[in-house]
């Protein structure tokens, strides 16, 4: 048994430690999986939320025999995530939630087309199917194994295979779509952050 | 940012005919296409930036 695990024993037993420090653990992972499948930082914090409200009342049920603590906590936040998605009926949109200007050495124009170029893929992948979209977040953005995404989504691992492939393809054709743009003019205000 | 890095993917964006892109001349020593490396690339940078970002102070304490 390992930490986590020992840890949601804990936690089944009513110990609030144990509680806290496996949020201290996990809860980047699930808002950051929760962030990249919704695109709106409110919603992230509050599947993150429920993930670790739903883990204390189903603590006593977790198998260590079926998935490691961590997938089972993202299968818990997938499950409120796609909750939300039928709720709001919104399979995309959220283009305010866009990435940060990184801090670098490029000149303006360069800084402009990086930023296009990364939120052109962000909006990609938020526009995206979900069944297609949680593949390339667990695979590509949060860099788990074809194993680890199969066992939070609960599909055999040939499942997330061909899914990644497929939406790689999907993505690959809106990104040949800048090729050979001009590089657009910089914003007045490329100042852009999660709100 | 890794400013040669982002150069290479620009130019493979911007200048795909270019015969002396790092990609024509395998300096880059990927057989993948422009832009499945760019995608990769982009990908790179949204998970990165991403895990950088933190839930509220506030959503941690209501847990």
């Amino acid at each position: 048994m390992d930490q986590d695990q020992q840890l949601v024993r804990l936690i089944a037993d009513g110990d609030r430690d144990a509680f806290s420090a496996l949020y201290q653990r996990h809860h980047r992972s699930v808002f950051a999986f929760a962030l990249h499948m919704s695109g709106d930082r409110q919603a992230a914090e509050d599947v993150m939320q429920e993930t670790f409200t739903g883990l204390m009342q189903s603590a006593k049920t977790y198998d260590a025999e079926r998935a490691p603590v961590l997938a089972f906590l993202l299968g818990i936040a997938r499950n409120q995530v796609l909750r939300r998605l039928r709720y709001e009926h919104r399979h995309l949109t959220l283009v305010d939630a866009a990435i940060d200007s990184l801090p670098g050495s490029e000149s303006t124009a360069q800084i402009t087309i990086r930023n296009e170029i990364v939120e052109t893929v962000r909006k990609s992948v938020l526009s995206l199917p979900t069944h297609y979209r949680e593949v390339v977040v667990l695979c590509e953005l949060q860099e788990m194994s074809y194993e680890e995404a199969a066992r939070i989504l609960a599909c055999p691992v040939g499942t997330v295979r061909s899914r990644l492939n497929r939406a790689r393809k999907m993505l690959l054709e809106k990104l040949r779509l800048i090729r050979g743009e001009d590089a657009p003019e910089a914003p007045p205000n490329s100042e852009r952050c999660y709100a | 940012m890794r400013r040669s890095e982002f150069e290479y993917h620009l130019q493979l964006v911007t200048d795909p005919e270019d015969d002396s892109s790092p990609n024509a001349t395998g300096g880059a020593g990927d057989a993948r296409l422009p832009e499945e490396q760019l995608l990769s690339w982009a990908f790179g940078e949204i998970g990165t930036h991403v895990g950088q970002i933190a839930p509220s102070l506030e959503t941690g304490q209501r847990v």
